[in-house]
């Protein structure tokens, strides 16, 4: 997932707290963030931040995962559907999901509250 | 709007140059005095006014080189008359600062100082980029991509990318083979219709494409002659010398090409997803700033209708000749 800065400095976030990672990330059910613009394209989405200006592009996979954070469907859940949609291992599923859920949130394009 | 060489009417008596330029008289309300007028060093200092594409640009400068320099690319759209608060104000000048010092050579835009430099092989680079940043800063009627753009049979054709990937050769190539110029290194594109507007400058090539620019009889005007710092030795083409009618008319994005310069390589054309082409292009906004959120949503609308490619150019030929196989289908 790429992104792209706008041409003026961040204005301070004063979003949804920041994440604490901890071993159960697996029962934990991102929410994304409903404000961000999204622009599709041939089964890809290019999302605009609005507060930041930031500019992410997501490929047809990371697009799913983002679509099932829904704030509902925990990550355990997520990752169960992707390995049955790929054919693949959970395992394998498992480490391709939380690197994605990781990556939305230290992107800040998650609506996150912090984990016990 | 193309580039116009507009003549004063057969009332008003034009006052010429010494290079031959033609000037609007004393009491047009564009110019706020006389020319040509002498400062009080004794040395005349000269106004002329050029429409480059949908910019105006009046420059003002004593350096009788930097105006003949500057005339000999853009003296084909000097014109008389312009919008006061569009144009672009541009002044060179000479400095002393005092008895021991170096001479300098200062490069204002609309009032403020953008560079000092000491080397008179430096100005017409500086002058040139000068303009361009004053048309970054100011000109939001337009969304602005680092971007080189042509048109072809009405088509327009985006070639993005960063310095040194090809763009500025690749379009010299494109207009020797009969395509329409917009700009080589500032693609203006009007928000509300999404078209392509000109703007368009000398093409500015750098050393290294001075031979192949030769093999095409393009005339550079005087190459090796201009220094642009970090890029060393660069050469300026006026696109007039290669068709004297090849400014494009605004006209919709039909290609969006990302072009990237190995040598030797066989060209080869990839497709590129939209999405990847409008992320791209959102990086080589100039003034996204200025459009904020609106600037992604302005290049999805300009891909969705286009072709998108990544071109690996080698020579200058073959790679054009793919491209126009392209732009015929």
């Amino acid at each position: 997932m790429m992104r792209i800065a706008l041409n003026k400095p961040n204005e301070p976030s004063s979003a949804a707290p920041r994440l604490r990672w901890t071993d159960q990330l697996g029962e934990f059910a991102p929410p994304r963030r409903r404000d961000l613009i999204e622009h599709e394209l041939d089964g890809e989405v290019m999302l605009c931040d609005p507060r930041n200006g930031y500019t992410y592009r997501m490929n047809a996979t990371t697009l799913q995962v983002w679509r099932l954070c829904d704030g509902l469907s925990t990550t355990t859940q997520i990752t169960a559907r992707q390995a049955e949609l790929y054919d693949v291992e959970f395992d394998t599923a498992q480490d391709h999901v939380e690197q994605l859920v990781v990556r939305f949130a230290e992107s800040d394009i998650l609506d996150a509250e912090p984990l016990p | 709007m193309n580039a116009v060489t507009k003549l004063p009417r057969e009332s008003e008596p034009p006052v010429r140059s010494s290079f031959g330029g033609l000037f609007a008289p004393s009491d047009d309300p564009l110019q706020r005095e006389s020319f040509p007028a002498r400062s009080s060093a004794g040395i005349t200092s000269c106004t002329a006014l050029y429409q480059i594409g949908e910019i105006p640009v009046l420059l003002r400068t004593e350096l009788q080189d930097v105006l003949h320099d500057f005339d000999a690319l853009y003296g084909y759209c000097g014109i008389t008359h312009a919008d006061g608060e569009k144009t672009v104000h541009m002044e060179v000048r000479a400095e002393r600062l005092g008895l021991w010092r170096r001479k300098s050579y200062v490069i204002s835009g609309d009032g403020a100082q953008l560079f000092r430099l000491y080397r008179r092989s430096e100005l017409l680079p500086g002058l040139e980029w000068g303009i361009n940043s004053r048309v970054i800063a100011r000109f939001d009627d337009y969304l602005q991509l680092h971007a080189a753009s042509v048109a072809y049979q009405g088509r327009g054709v985006i070639l993005a990318g960063t310095s040194g990937v090809g763009k500025s050769t690749l379009t010299a190539g494109l207009l020797a083979r009969g395509c329409k110029y917009f700009c080589d290194e500032i693609t203006l594109i009007e928000p509300g219709t999404l078209l392509l507007r000109a703007f368009p400058k000398a093409i500015n090539l750098k050393s290294g494409s001075f031979e192949t620019v030769r093999e095409l009889n393009l005339p550079l005007a005087r190459e090796c002659r201009h220094i642009k710092k970090h890029k060393g030795p660069v050469g300026f083409l006026s696109p007039r010398a290669i068709e004297p009618l090849c400014v494009a008319d605004p006209c919709p994005v039909c290609y969006v090409i990302f072009p990237h310069y190995t040598e030797s390589v066989k060209p080869c054309l990839r497709p590129v997803t939209r999405t990847q082409a409008a992320f791209r292009l959102t990086g080589c906004a100039l003034n996204r700033a200025a459009f904020g959120v609106q600037a992604p949503a302005i290049l999805t609308e300009i891909v969705r209708h286009a072709q998108c490619y990544s071109l690996e150019t080698g020579d200058l030929q073959p790679s054009c000749e793919l491209l126009e196989s392209l732009l015929r289908t």
